[in-house]
């Protein structure tokens, strides 16, 4: 039997209460000159979002954010896919090999910030190892420098999140029916054949679950960034999160930092139902 | 179902090569966990706030000087 509607009311009310309505009344602060303190503010319609148009700072972190986003996404989604594919093979250490690229997911993001900064350091690991083989020309100062700290940031978040990415396609891979995949190894299909026409198919949940986990994941990283760059050097590696933190808690623009955040919001938003729609629209037509 | 060929194997040896990459920064956040503290002094001598015009050098420690002012 069907349970009444209004069984869902206390629930729905409840989430209203605790979520909607502070979400809701949080961002009217957009739409004032608040600074965070004191009880006086005006309104001041749609300022704010246009000085977030006229501040490079914010220009820079919006590219940033989604230079971040989309070289993440791809990064973990690939390597994830790969690693999936190698540890469902025939492989004797498959289990030890699950658990060995599943392990960075576990550390704290803070921990493995400050980890990942003690070994990118100018006298750090890394170049340490670069100098022994002989690769003084590769050695980098890679969280100071404006052209590589982007990319190393996105390097150790790739690190960080590839072993979710890894347990999804693994679970999808598990579900595919070893009998279609024989049937098709039999009628003389390779591997890629195999993997694009049999397996492929049956991996799409799993692409977009991997997918939205990713695009929202990396449109919101904040801690990461935070502890290894700081958004750093100048704004070379500057995320919307980081720059929402800086001017509502550093440099008291309390109303600007709620106006990044709805713009963040909104990008969020657009993006994964973008990708949604695409995905459903993917596996409809397969 | 397939067998072990020479081919898993290349796999599995590469496999566990990135494996082995992965864990580079664990083994490193053990190794700073696991390293012993910095030895510092069990005691510094205390700064003193006050100066004196005929005595420019401390003198020895008043009687009623606690414990850890002196043990240094």
């Amino acid at each position: 039997m069907k349970p009444p509607w209004w069984f869902l009311v206390p629930g729905l009310l409840f989430y209203a209460y605790i979520v909607v309505v502070p979400s809701i009344r949080g961002s009217a602060y957009a739409f004032t000159d608040w600074t965070g303190l004191g009880e006086h503010f005006n309104w001041v319609g749609l300022d704010n979002f246009r000085d977030i148009l006229d501040d490079d700072a914010a220009r820079s972190a919006i590219t940033n954010t989604l230079v971040l986003a989309f070289v993440v996404t791809a990064g973990q989604i690939l390597l994830g896919l790969l690693l999936a594919l190698g540890v469902h093979s025939r492989v004797k250490s498959r289990y030890a090999l699950r658990v060995m690229f599943f392990a960075p997911v576990v550390v704290t993001p803070l921990v493995s910030g400050f980890v990942w900064q003690y070994l990118l350091a100018p006298t750090g690991s890394l170049n340490a190892f670069l100098g022994t083989m002989g690769l003084e020309s590769w050695q980098q100062d890679w969280l100071g420098s404006p052209h590589w700290a982007l990319w190393s940031v996105c390097a150790v978040i790739i690190w960080q999140h590839t072993g979710i990415s890894m347990s999804i396609f693994l679970a999808g891979l598990q579900s595919v029916p070893q009998d279609v995949i024989e049937a098709a190894h039999l009628d003389g299909a390779g591997p890629f054949r195999r993997f694009w026409s049999v397996v492929r198919p049956f991996l799409l949940p799993a692409f977009t679950i991997n997918l939205s986990l990713a695009i929202i994941g990396a449109l919101k990283q904040f801690d990461i960034v935070m502890v290894m760059t700081g958004g750093g050097p100048g704004n070379a590696s500057d995320t919307i999160s980081t720059l929402i933190y800086k001017d509502a808690f550093t440099l008291g623009q309390w109303s600007y930092g709620v106006a990044l955040a709805l713009v963040l919001t909104v990008f969020v938003m657009v993006i994964s139902g973008f990708q949604y729609a695409l995905m459903n629209r993917a596996g409809r037509s397969s | 179902m397939t067998r072990y060929t020479w081919r898993t194997g290349i796999l599995e040896g590469f496999l566990l090569l990135a494996g082995v990459v992965f864990l580079i920064p664990l083994y490193a956040l053990l190794n700073i966990a696991l390293k012993p503290p910095m030895p510092t002094p069990a005691c510094s001598p205390r700064p003193s706030t006050r100066t004196s015009a005929t005595s420019p050098t401390p003198g020895p420690a008043p009687p009623w000087a606690p414990p850890s002012a002196t043990a240094c």
